[in-house]
């Protein structure tokens, strides 16, 4: 059976896609190679920060409030 | 002399709005090559991978999708000046001209396919396997163990292929081009499809009916409208 996905999951999802094509997919213009292969380390460690943003904005933050039960029928607004 | 940053290619004629701004608010500009217009921004050195800038060199490739079909440039690319970029450009304007007749009036739609939330992860490709967990002299243990790893590394791997093949067959008819990507747990694959722009709401509609074979749990998500970045390179 095919399941809904939560939007949080969405979301999640739809950063690791806009990841992975900015970063990995679009036309490698004739010099970059060059760059690329000076740089290599440097390509890895940015590589490896932006990986590490990606999974901490997976997570809750650590200071983030508990989630809250609201009574049915009611809505969140400005307190 | 400055350095610049191209975010995308397109025909010449779709000039950038005054007011787009891209990486670290630095206004967006056209630069003519032939036939061809790159939208750049004056940047004075490489710029550093931060997920900032990756949504900002996004933003400027998706306007531009807006009015035209973009060929996105990956995230990085600078060059040290305007004639460096155009020598570029015209060492590859033969496969960039290509590429943009490719994707030309289309859009990348993605969808991911996600193993049910209740399926357990089998081990990591490349781990070191199973550690039996008590002693076993004749190793027979150790052996069953590693036989249930591989089980479920194959039974994993099967219902990849399924889903990936399942999802092919639903969606050949929308889409002119296709590129599959095989994830780690807890994802199965991710496929994107180059689709013609007037059949967005027919990719999803068919999706909405989507079943893998043999009634499998999998979660889908779907990504896009995308400027057509899985599309414009080999």
């Amino acid at each position: 059976m095919t399941e809904h996905a939560s939007s949080r999951d969405d979301a999640q999802v739809s950063l690791v896609e806009l990841v992975n094509r900015v970063v990995d997919r679009g036309v490698v213009l004739s010099g970059e190679i060059t760059i690329s292969v000076a740089d290599v380390d440097l390509l890895l460690v940015g590589l490896r920060l932006l990986l590490s943003s990606v999974d901490r904005l997976e997570r809750p933050a650590e200071d983030d409030p508990p989630p809250r039960v609201l009574p049915a029928g009611s809505e969140e607004g400005i307190p | 002399m400055s350095g610049v940053y191209p975010y995308c290619i397109v025909s010449t004629g779709h000039d950038p709005p005054p007011w787009l701004t891209g990486l670290d608010g630095r206004t967006v500009q056209g630069h003519d090559v032939g036939s061809l217009t790159v939208w750049v921004s004056e940047c004075e050195e490489s710029p550093s991978l931060d997920l900032e800038r990756v949504a900002q060199h996004h933003e400027v490739v998706r306007r531009a999708a807006i009015s035209t079909t973009p060929v996105p440039v990956r995230f990085g690319a600078w060059a040290p000046g305007r004639s460096t970029l155009s020598r570029r450009i015209e060492r590859g304007r033969e496969d960039l001209e290509a590429a943009l007749a490719r994707v030309s009036g289309c859009v990348e739609l993605g969808v991911t396919g996600m193993g049910a939330s209740d399926t357990p992860a089998p081990a990591a490709v490349g781990s070191p396997g199973p550690t039996p967990e008590g002693p076993s002299p004749d190793g027979r243990a150790y052996l069953r163990a590693l036989s249930r790893v591989y089980a479920e590394r194959r039974g994993r791997r099967e219902r990849q292929d399924a889903v990936a093949r399942d999802l092919h067959s639903l969606l050949e008819d929308v889409s002119r081009a296709e590129r599959v990507r095989y994830l780690r747990p807890p994802g199965l694959v991710a496929l994107a499809h180059l689709v013609a722009r007037e059949d967005e709401l027919r990719y999803r509609g068919l999706l909405d009916g989507f079943t893998p074979t043999g009634g499998a749990a999998c979660r889908l998500h779907v990504t896009g409208p995308w400027p057509p970045y899985s599309f414009v390179a080999p």
